[in-house]
């Protein structure tokens, strides 16, 4: 008698991806994408910060009044650079934090629009910000990459 | 190569299965007590998973 065990057909098609085979080294990739977080999370923080305490809320709001933005999204853009800054950095719901950003480098990209597209034109060109969005909807796309809280917070043991 | 004839396709859950190795059985390929009076007695299989298993004889 011959016993010939094989898996369930079934069991790779049960999971539908997009690409039959990784496209990315998965040793290092989750690295690569800690590092990216991490990054943007420090650019978030700083921004948040310079708006709260160099510029001051009610200060950003003029600013942003002085570009044809409404005034009172100083008070809705500066927490969220700032908590989303830090939640970014700790791995937190990565990937819906880096989408609720991104509207703000949609605004941002818009608002250096007139200055050229070189990053060191004159108040900066919009290159700059247009990367940086497009950064947000990488990580969003990536994850939490190592390190992240959420996973901590899925498995509790 | 040796080819076997009538092989069976089956799909098994996790567990032990009890195979019948005298051809006695009037279940096969599963064990019903017939080896009872031969010097055989069934094979187990004992799977960790669904698989689809080939039995040939």
């Amino acid at each position: 008698m011959k016993l010939t065990i094989r898996d369930m057909p079934t069991a790779a098609a049960s999971r539908p991806r997009r690409l039959a085979k990784p496209t990315i080294d998965l040793d290092t990739a989750p690295y690569a994408i800690t590092l990216l977080r991490v990054s943007l999370g420090l650019l978030f923080l700083a921004h948040g910060l310079l708006k709260v305490m160099v510029f001051t809320l009610p200060g950003t709001a003029q600013f942003f009044a002085s570009l044809g933005l409404p005034a009172g999204m100083a008070y809705v853009v500066a927490p969220m650079e700032l908590i989303g800054g830090l939640m970014l950095m700790a791995g937190l719901y990565t990937r819906w934090v880096a989408l609720a950003l991104f509207p703000i480098l949609l605004v941002a990209t818009y608002t250096h629009l007139p200055n050229g597209w070189l990053f060191a034109h004159e108040n900066g060109g919009w290159e700059f910000p247009a990367f940086f969005a497009v950064a947000t909807v990488v990580q969003f796309l990536l994850g939490d990459g190592a390190y992240g809280l959420t996973q901590r917070l899925r498995l509790p043991r | 190569m040796t080819t076997h004839a009538n092989p069976q396709l089956l799909t098994l859950n996790a567990g032990t299965h009890w195979l019948c190795t005298c051809s006695q059985s009037k279940n096969k390929p599963y064990c019903d007590g017939s080896h009872q009076g031969t010097p055989f007695t069934p094979l187990a299989l004992e799977l960790e998973a669904t698989k689809q298993v080939e039995i040939s004889s």
